[in-house]
């Protein structure tokens, strides 16, 4: 790796499509997140800042960066706490190297299980916030966080990886090539089953409604930020909205098929991609805003029966493709 | 003639006995445990000088082959060191020395200290023996040292109940293990009139033998089936001996009831002989012999199984305990299962990821039963919500258990991801998706247990004061091992040739051969 | 192209320095540090937060009652604790091995 590519490197990853990119991504996802939340409760959601208040999600993180830190006098590190939520922001722009949009793209055999991993550094600032409060609701929070993880995780993992390998190979399994890989027929029943797994993880992760169980009986926001406020609130919620961005964004390139039916090459592609981002979002988005919360052990059943059943089922799909029809 | 390194090897393990069994007699004429902790350091670092320079001289010159006392096979016994078993020998040797460092911190002037390092020497010799023998005669003799100092061990604090009945089960299960051993040696026996590995495993793929030998097969259809019995037998041994799945019951009561330095030696070590001799067996010995094929394929297939099956009732029961050390226990069945599934394949990326699973494992487990340890003694209790705020009082061993955690879940850039990563394209590669899933789910679950004990080192207020603080030698010892665990995945890039290597050379069956027969016909001062 | 191991190297440095860089920028750039007593919500609490909160062997609460059949099956029926159901379950594997042994080892090819 000279030198260019190294800057090549550090741009993408701060810059395009990394951390800056993303993050105003993720501002957008939560903007049309509060708007649909808003019209489906006959509010009018945000309007102050910028044209229909799109601007009001960063002007909310803005806000909180430069605010005081308010620190509790014998809680865990909040230097330490910080440190691990930034990791988290930081493994995911890293982690957008590896799709199609990327200037530079990384790409080697089963890095849908390398992707797995890495973005596990943002599930654990997720935990992390909660269990370092020393407010009762936060560790609560961070606990139901944990329950929907176990069963989250390895449904994210093992649908990415069935996705990855029905189309480009069992051993090769590179999400990087699989999203601009050639669908055939025979490959749609693990890209399918292996969609619905990783929708409801999204929504699992992005805590949207039926899996905001970590909010339940704090009642204040975000379950495991219930005492959290100054920059690390803000850096928080610049996680949260990246997280939920970059699980949209991954659905749009694997599952939706990014620019299909035009290439990445067209500027028409590219407006498809952004067409079909913002439809995965409204469509998690309405379903959350019609649905209610469920308790915890319903939500991990749920999740266990469709997402990470799903998941598996569609690895077998895979499988049975590559091993016995082709 | 007979080279300064053939000597080295020769004189590890004798010398580790000598020096065990010196220290009764030395009990004589003083008590100072004092004594004791430096001779048995030495000692430690004597042999992982040893274990190392012996790695250091296979990579660099091939299979190293010794003749103790110079008697020749299939009548004297040898050690027949190949890559596999000096890497592990290598392992063994250096986290031990940690174990026996650590060890004089844990015990301090404990009465039993010269029993202790007795019977916490004999275990490191008899895991070396088991590794480096080329005798499957000698494997037996060594797995009954090393189990007996094992089950000793596991009483040392011997006036609590727990250990008096673990140590006992522990004692009942082992013990039939390696006398069914000795049944199975005898079918060996029966079968191919020799003990020898190398010549064993000439036998079963040409049926002819090592240059000296006047053992001619007469009813080949007996031949292979006591030598498939004998394989079943052995390897229902191993697999009690490494703890997988319907045979791993005493693990958990045995490693947490031992001594904290033991519970490290016995879980990153102990198992590991287990799957080394599982390896040996099914893929060096009788991994080429036409008359087997099937049974080797059945039974490795069942381990495959068993292996992904151990995982996960581990990783579910790991979820459940409150005791620290139960549930570090309950981790090592879960990885010992992995690993199985993997020396199961029988292929290079299979042996590849095993190799380097059992090291990442080795030094990540030592690390967090050392850390554990530490955690328990200074905060006196085993129970979990009792180590709340662990991390004020022993800042090292809360920041050891945390990374060594992290290892074994597989995050970047610990050393255990690497491993994790080699075992899914080892099973990948094979044809095994299925494994994938089981190894994200047991993972999963082993997540929610680390958690718990994350959570209450890290996060939760310290309930009391901590009567005791941890030693710098104790501290330096729990570092070493958290440099090794970033070290094995820093420089993954460097160190993975040595991995692909050392895995490969259990399937090298004729280099194996060969190096026992060159060694011979050298030995004789010409060709045969 | 790079292998996934480095790949993974490459990603988790990445995030560890870039997470440190981040953190440091966002701790400098903030207005400063309130300390507070713990506080619950707003209100101003005891010594009790930490007595209520769950404990670490309650976090897993969650996951053990949507699993609890299957823990509760691994409880009770493995890992009883007792010798003898142990012995029962090994020794039947002990037998399957020579069943296996036995057919598949009889007959030479």
């Amino acid at each position: 790796m000279n030198w260019v590519e190294l800057l090549l490197y550090l741009f993408a990853v701060a810059v395009f499509p990394g951390f800056v990119f993303l993050s105003l991504l993720g501002t957008f996802t939560e903007w049309i997140e509060r708007k649909v939340a808003a019209r489906a409760q006959n509010r009018m959601g945000p309007t102050y800042v910028g044209p229909m208040g799109l601007l009001q999600p960063i002007a909310d993180i803005l806000k909180l960066l430069w605010a005081k830190e308010l620190v509790i006098s014998r809680g865990f590190s909040w230097r330490v706490t910080l440190f691990l939520v930034s990791t988290g922001v930081m493994a995911l722009s890293a982690s957008t190297l590896l799709m199609p949009i990327s200037p530079i793209r990384l790409s080697t055999p089963l890095d849908s299980l390398v992707l797995v991993y890495v973005l596990f550094y943002s599930t654990l600032g997720f935990l992390a916030i909660g269990f370092s409060s020393p407010s009762p609701f936060g560790v609560v929070g961070s606990s139901r966080m944990l329950s929907i993880v176990c069963v989250v995780e390895p449904a994210a993992a093992i649908s990415i990886y069935a996705i990855s390998a029905a189309l480009t190979g069992m051993g090769t399994a590179s999400v990087s090539e699989a999203m601009t890989a050639q669908v055939g027929l025979q490959q749609s029943p693990a890209l399918v089953l292996g969609g619905v797994s990783l929708f409801l993880v999204m929504m699992a992760k992005s805590l949207l409604k039926p899996f905001d169980i970590p909010e339940a009986e704090t009642e204040v926001a975000g379950g495991v930020v219930a005492d959290v406020g100054g920059p690390l609130l803000g850096m928080f919620r610049i996680l949260h909205d990246m997280e939920a961005a970059f699980l949209a964004l991954l659905l749009t390139l694997l599952v939706l098929r990014g620019p299909y039916p035009f290439s990445y090459a067209d500027p028409l592609g590219w407006v498809l991609i952004g067409v079909k981002f913002v439809l995965v979002v409204l469509a998690a988005t309405t379903l959350s805003a019609s649905l209610g919360r469920l308790r915890i052990e319903q939500g991990v059943a749920l999740l266990g029966k469709h997402s990470l059943l799903a998941s598996i089922a569609a690895l077998g799909a895979a499988a049975l493709n590559y091993y016995v029809v082709a | 003639m007979i080279v300064w390194y053939e000597q080295l090897l020769g004189a590890t393990v004798p010398a580790l006995m000598a020096a065990a069994f010196l220290i009764p007699i030395m009990t004589l004429a003083t008590k100072c445990a004092k004594l004791y902790h430096y001779y048995a350091s030495t000692i430690a670092a004597f042999a992982a000088l040893s274990t190392v320079l012996t790695y250091k001289y296979v990579v660099d010159n091939g299979t190293l082959v010794y003749f103790f006392g110079g008697w020749f096979p299939p009548v004297g016994i040898i050690y027949e060191v190949d890559q596999f078993s000096a890497l592990l020998g290598a392992v063994t040797g250096t986290v031990m020395l940690a174990v026996t460092v650590y060890s004089r911190w844990y015990l301090g002037d404990h009465e039993g200290v010269a029993w202790y390092y007795t019977m916490l020497l004999g275990l490191e010799a008899g895991m070396l023996g088991s590794l480096y023998t080329g005798d499957v005669f000698n494997l037996f003799v060594m797995l009954e040292v090393m189990s007996v100092s094992a089950y000793g061990l596991v009483a040392y604090h011997r006036r609590t109940k727990e250990a008096v009945e673990a140590a006992l089960k522990y004692s009942l299960i082992g013990a039939t293990a390696t006398t069914i051993y000795f049944l199975a040696l005898l079918f060996i026996y029966g079968s191919f009139g020799t003990l020898n590995m190398a010549d064993i495993a000439l036998r079963v793929s040409t049926s002819a033998g090592l240059p000296i030998g006047r053992f001619v097969p007469q009813n080949p259809g007996l031949i292979s089936l006591g030598a498939s019995i004998a394989l079943a037998l052995s390897l229902w041994v191993f697999m009690v001996k490494s703890a997988v799945f319907p045979t791993h019951f005493w693990l958990p009561d045995a490693h947490p009831a031992a001594p904290s330095p033991v519970s490290a030696a016995l879980s990153g070590l102990f198992v590991n002989v287990g799957l080394y001799a599982i390896a040996r067996f099914i893929h060096t010995i009788f991994g080429g012999y036409s008359g087997i094929d099937t049974t080797v394929q059945a039974l490795s297939y069942s381990l495959l199984i068993l292996g992904g099956v151990s995982a996960i009732i581990a990783s579910t029961a790991m979820i459940t305990q409150y005791d620290i050390k139960r549930l570090i226990a309950y981790s090592t069945v879960m990885h010992t299962g992995l690993i199985a599934s993997a020396i199961a394949l029988g292929t290079p990326e299979g042996m590849y990821a095993a190799t380097y699973h059992i090291t990442t494992h080795a030094v990540g487990k030592a690390l967090l039963f050392l850390s554990a340890g530490a955690l328990v003694k200074v905060m006196g209790s085993r129970y979990l919500s009792d180590l709340s705020g662990a991390q004020k009082y022993a800042p090292v061993a809360s920041a050891g258990a945390l990374m060594a955690a992290m290892s074994l879940i597989g995050l970047p850039p610990f050393g255990g991801f690497f491993s994790k990563l080699a075992l899914y394209k080892a099973f990948v590669d094979a044809g095994q998706v299925w494994m994938v899933a089981v190894i994200l789910v047991s993972s999963a679950l082993a997540l929610m247990a680390y958690m718990k004990l994350v959570h209450t080192m890290f996060f939760r207020l310290p309930k009391t004061e901590a009567p005791e603080r941890v030693t710098a030698p104790a501290n330096a010892a729990m570092i070493a091992l958290i440099i090794g665990i970033i070290v094995l995945g820093v420089l993954y890039p460097l160190i993975n040739q040595y991995f692909i290597t050392s895995g490969a050379s259990v399937l090298d069956r004729l280099g194996y051969i060969s190096a026992a027969v060159r060694a011979l016909t050298s030995y004789f001062g010409g060709g045969a | 192209m790079v292998d996934p191991g480095t790949l993974g190297l490459i990603f988790s440095v990445t995030a560890l320095v870039g997470g440190l860089i981040l953190a440091v920028i966002v701790a400098v750039t903030k207005r400063g540090v309130r300390e507070t007593e713990p506080y619950l919500c707003g209100e101003s609490e005891a010594d009790f937060s930490d007595s209520i909160s769950p404990s670490a062997t309650e976090v897993q609460w969650g996951l053990e009652k949507t699993l609890s059949s299957w823990v509760s099956f691994v409880r009770t029926k493995i890992h009883t604790g007792v010798i003898d159901d142990w012995w029962s379950l090994m020794i039947a594997w002990a037998a399957i091995l020579l069943i296996v042994s036995v057919v598949r080892g009889w007959v030479w090819p």
